[in-house]
């Protein structure tokens, strides 16, 4: 049985695994001015205007269908096909779009609660803010869904008294990403103007906010190019043509540290003549591989504006972000199960007294048994559904089972009444067991008919592949961050052989990387391992260089060469990682009651250099006389340890020492990320933890040939002092 | 110069409000269009899959409500009855294909189920096969509570059903489908 607090947590996963576009600002601001100008129609004239609106919507539409046809599709295609960038926070434009941006960023404080505008950016097709808000008291808040806090409707005002108003957007209370319908060109100020904070109650927050803003033309934007994917060159005529792969990829954003790829699964490319008539994929993404074969992390990008909309009916758009550490080519590979109807169509009815007066609620078990095309199904009971609502339709609800795994779901209807709604669930289920609802607008009683047709079935299971290389790829296997080891010195003493050695790299957003002791080892030419460990250079007087290592071998009795693999290493990045911790909007108070307590935080990556890392969820924690928290991120396997330190958030409070600190390992439980931080002193949010290196996995391997087995390739004998 | 014909609420105003204020002075509407606008569309998003039809069932959706509003009393949720609009116009949409099509076309196929196609996650094959098993009740009641952000209240009147009662059937969900997920990965 699952416990409250994790389907919290699956309820959050689930509500942010749906990614559904908000409406186009200028979908959004063109109805607007419909009801607005239907507001100023008299009542009668309504319907006729309406009609002559939706005429003229439709003589638009045929119009772009009839230039279509007349200049031809290919070459509509090639008209708006353009480069573009992606720029956080705002989404995919096209290249050297005129663009605007915040001056700078506006704050205002009241009662201690700070709104800054961080962000703007304006295209000709819409206006992006984003806002902070600090200091909000958590007893601002409504805690009862039945009693709602305030929805703010955020809106623009322009020098003209033009109220732009929010068509979109969302995000953390702590942090809200709002769009608003586009700014003329010509106006460079104007207010923001919230007229309330977000799910606060009437009187517990300052209301009516307005900050003036100012925007310039956008020049030194964070814009990540936008590469487009080729299609596969056509065949040469009287070439028979090759099935078209469904899984196709589109677009590939450059992050620097990461790629977002975006495509999309085309379901009339998936099936061919092999499949029954009348087949679609139940399809989904399987693994991403690189030429290895090994699988590379990938996870979805959380800014919704990273998913192309469909190209075509039955398109099911996809995106995924990886690092930029695996070998070329990549692979995706997707699975789908074919669903086709059964041959024959075959019906069954059975009858059913439904009673003069059937109620909401009321039951009837039934426990018949039918056979279609086959197949043996049990309709177990129906239930009436439905209320007294005038608008509201009733109906039934049909209760099936079956053993059989192949089933995946059939249609009811009654005769003689038309359906208006509802639908099936699904059979194939673990239970063997689903529903279906339909749904009348007067519903039938007395003696029914019920009729079960449309059997639809579990058929083949196919995979499809398509496989990716970056433009800039390099044949061969790059190391992570480019990191290799060499062999400088050999130093033979009565206590053993010593190896120095060094690592260095090619990447510029790291500074160092070390081998790990425990996993540093040194196998034979016979595969047998050679004892080692970690020494000092004070051992053979020696003082090592910041990335060099020493270990010594005990004795000289193994069959050279010698094989030296290193599967960790720890790096320390140029630029320290960030992580910003404010749980005050969720009502972080730091009491003894909190504690154990799990929030979800942002999924935005963190900017670890060439690795994902996702932090998920945060718990309050207590080790001791030590507080902090304990931050579990979806991470790319890679990525072994991520150790944060306070950067700021906490405090002495009059004692001059205190003690913070922070460790790094993988969950054993969830296999993600682990990453603990904590602290003697007072916590004071928000907490910036920082962290300025990591541990990731690999293989690093360099060989010595040891003089016995190559005296010409030997190293150089270190010169003893 | 542009006149404005939007007074934006200065607080947490009440739908009842808004209702009242809407139903004497037409052009008020938009304050309710202003509010329910994203859920709403969301909705039928997540109901149709895709951005045409679901602006066109948008629009269909307020311009009916503010035909129908005159008429509208103040019982229960506006938004319940916004959404009731708004069922009723999918259903609308879905109807024609019933009678025009043969039946092996008119079925909605469930690889197009809209609801279906917007699960995006690392877990998406799993979640999206689980939610595909679900009854057609139960993904009505995710795309309410998460498409279109609804109280248990308003779901309840939307559904005819009492909040304790979508309450209970929510959380039950929830959990089955969290074990679906969880017996996959074991």
């Amino acid at each position: 049985m699952s416990d409250p607090a994790s389907v919290l947590q699956f309820e959050v996963l689930l509500s942010h695994s749906l990614v559904i576009p908000e409406p186009d600002p200028g979908f959004a601001q063109t109805l607007r001015s419909r009801l607005s100008a239907q507001a100023a129609v008299p009542a009668a004239r309504r319907s006729k205007a309406r009609r002559m609106v939706w005429a003229l919507v439709l003589g638009l539409v045929l119009l772009i269908a009839l230039t279509v046809w007349i200049i031809g599709p290919q070459r509509v295609a090639a008209e708006v096909q353009k480069l573009f960038e992606y720029i956080p926070g705002f989404g995919i434009v096209e290249q050297n779009a005129p663009l605007r941006a915040l001056e700078k960023p506006v704050s205002q404080t009241r009662d201690g609660i700070t709104l800054t505008i961080t962000q703007a950016f304006l295209s000709p097709e819409k206006t992006v803010v984003t806002y902070t808000l600090e200091g909000v008291p958590w007893s601002a808040y409504s805690h009862n869904e039945a009693v709602p806090g305030c929805i703010p409707g955020a809106a623009l005002r322009l020098p003209d008294g033009t109220l732009l108003p929010l068509i979109g957007g969302g995000g953390p209370p702590t942090q809200v990403t709002v769009d608003f319908p586009p700014i003329p060109a010509k106006v460079d100020s104007f207010t923001f103007v919230l007229p309330c904070i977000q799910d606060t109650l009437p009187g517990l927050a300052p209301e009516n906010w307005e900050l003036p803003l100012r925007v310039v033309p956008a020049a030194a934007l964070t814009a990540m190019p936008v590469f487009e994917v080729s299609p596969s060159p056509q065949p040469q005529q009287n070439t028979p043509l090759p099935p078209k792969n469904p899984l196709v990829l589109l677009q590939v954003i450059d992050t620097g540290n990461s790629y977002v790829l975006l495509g999309e699964f085309r379901q009339a490319d998936a099936s061919d003549a092999s499949v029954p008539s009348g087949s679609w994929w139940s399809a989904g993404l399987e693994k991403i591989t690189d030429a290895s074969g090994q699988a590379v992390f990938n996870t979805v990008p959380y800014d919704p504006t990273l998913l192309l909309p469909p190209s075509e009916p039955g398109a099911e758009p996809w995106s995924y972000q990886i690092g930029k550490t695996f070998t070329p080519p990549l692979t995706i590979t997707y699975r789908g199960q074919d669903i086709y109807p059964a041959v024959p169509n075959a019906t069954a009815a059975i009858d059913f007294d439904a009673g003069p007066s059937p109620q909401p609620g009321q039951e009837w078990v039934l426990n018949q048994d039918f056979v279609l095309a086959g197949h043996a199904i049990r309709l177990t009971s129906i239930q009436a559904v439905g209320n007294t609502g005038g608008l509201r339709n009733t109906g039934y609800e049909f209760s099936f089972e079956s053993s059989d795994p192949s089933i995946y779901d059939l249609s009811v209807a009654i005769s003689g009444y038309t359906v208006v709604g509802g639908g099936g669930g699904y059979g194939g289920t673990p239970s063997g067991q689903w529903q279906t609802e339909l749904d009348y607008t007067v519903q039938p009683k007395g003696k029914l008919e019920v009729v079960l047709s449309g059997l639809t079935l579990y058929g083949e299971t196919r995979t499809w592949q398509l496989q990716w290389s970056p433009a800039t790829a390099e044949p061969g296997s790059p190391s992570l961050y480019g990191i290799s080891m060499g062999i400088d010195r050999i130093l033979s003493t009565a206590a053993g052989t010593y190896l120095l050695g060094h690592t260095s790299w090619t990447d510029s957003r790291i500074v160092a990387a070390t081998t790990v002791a425990g996993s540093f080892t040194a196998t034979d030419s016979q595969g047998q391992a050679v004892p080692l460990e970690p020494a000092n250079g004070q051992d053979v007087g020696l003082t090592l260089g910041p990335n060099q290592w020493l270990y010594r071998i005990a004795g000289n009795s193994f069959a050279a060469p010698l094989t030296l693999r290193a599967t960790q290493m720890q790096v320390t990045f140029k630029q320290p990682v960030q992580l910003t911790l404010d749980l005050r909007p969720y009502g972080f108070d730091g009491s003894d009651a909190q504690l154990g307590l799990t929030w979800k935080i942002g999924l935005n990556p963190l900017e670890v250099p060439g690795l994902i890392a996702v932090p998920h969820w945060i718990t309050y924690i207590r080790s001791g006389d030590l507080r902090g928290f304990d931050i579990l991120m979806e991470a790319d396997p890679a990525l072994l340890a991520l150790p944060f330190s306070i950067a700021s958030g906490t405090n002495s409070q009059g004692t001059p020492v205190f003690q913070s600190g922070g460790a790094s390992t993988r969950d054993p439980a969830s296999g993600q990320l682990l990453s603990t931080v904590l602290t003697k002193g007072n916590i004071t949010l928000p907490m910036v933890l920082s962290a300025s290196g990591e541990t990731v996995s690999g293989s690093w391997v360099t060989i010595w040939a040891s003089p016995a087995a190559s005296p010409t390739a030997s190293p150089t004998q270190a010169t003893q002092p | 110069m542009t006149e404005t014909t939007t007074s934006l609420p200065a607080g947490p105003v009440d739908d009842t409000d808004l209702v009242s204020e809407a139903q004497r002075d037409p052009s008020k509407f938009t304050a309710l269009y202003d509010r329910y606008l994203r859920p709403i569309y969301r909705y039928l998003y997540s109901r149709v899959g895709n951005a045409s039809d679901a602006e066109d069932l948008t629009a269909q959706t307020f311009l009916s409500a503010f035909e129908a509003l005159p008429r509208y009393r103040h019982q229960g949720h506006f938004s319940a009855w916004l959404f009731t609009i708004a069922r009723n116009r999918v259903r609308d949409h879905y109807r024609p294909r019933t009678v025009e099509m043969p039946l092996n076309e008119s079925q909605p196929n469930p690889a197009d189920d809209p609801l279906v196609q917007v699960v995006r996650s690392d877990q998406l094959a799993h979640m999206a096969k689980a939610i595909r098993s679900l009854s057609e009740g139960e993904k009505e009641l995710i795309r309410l509570r998460f498409a279109a952000e609804l109280s248990f209240s308003e779901i309840g009147e939307c559904l005819g059903k009492r909040e304790e009662a979508v309450k209970k059937s929510f959380y039950r969900l929830m959990t089955r489908l969290q074990r679906q997920l969880e017996e996959r990965h074991e």
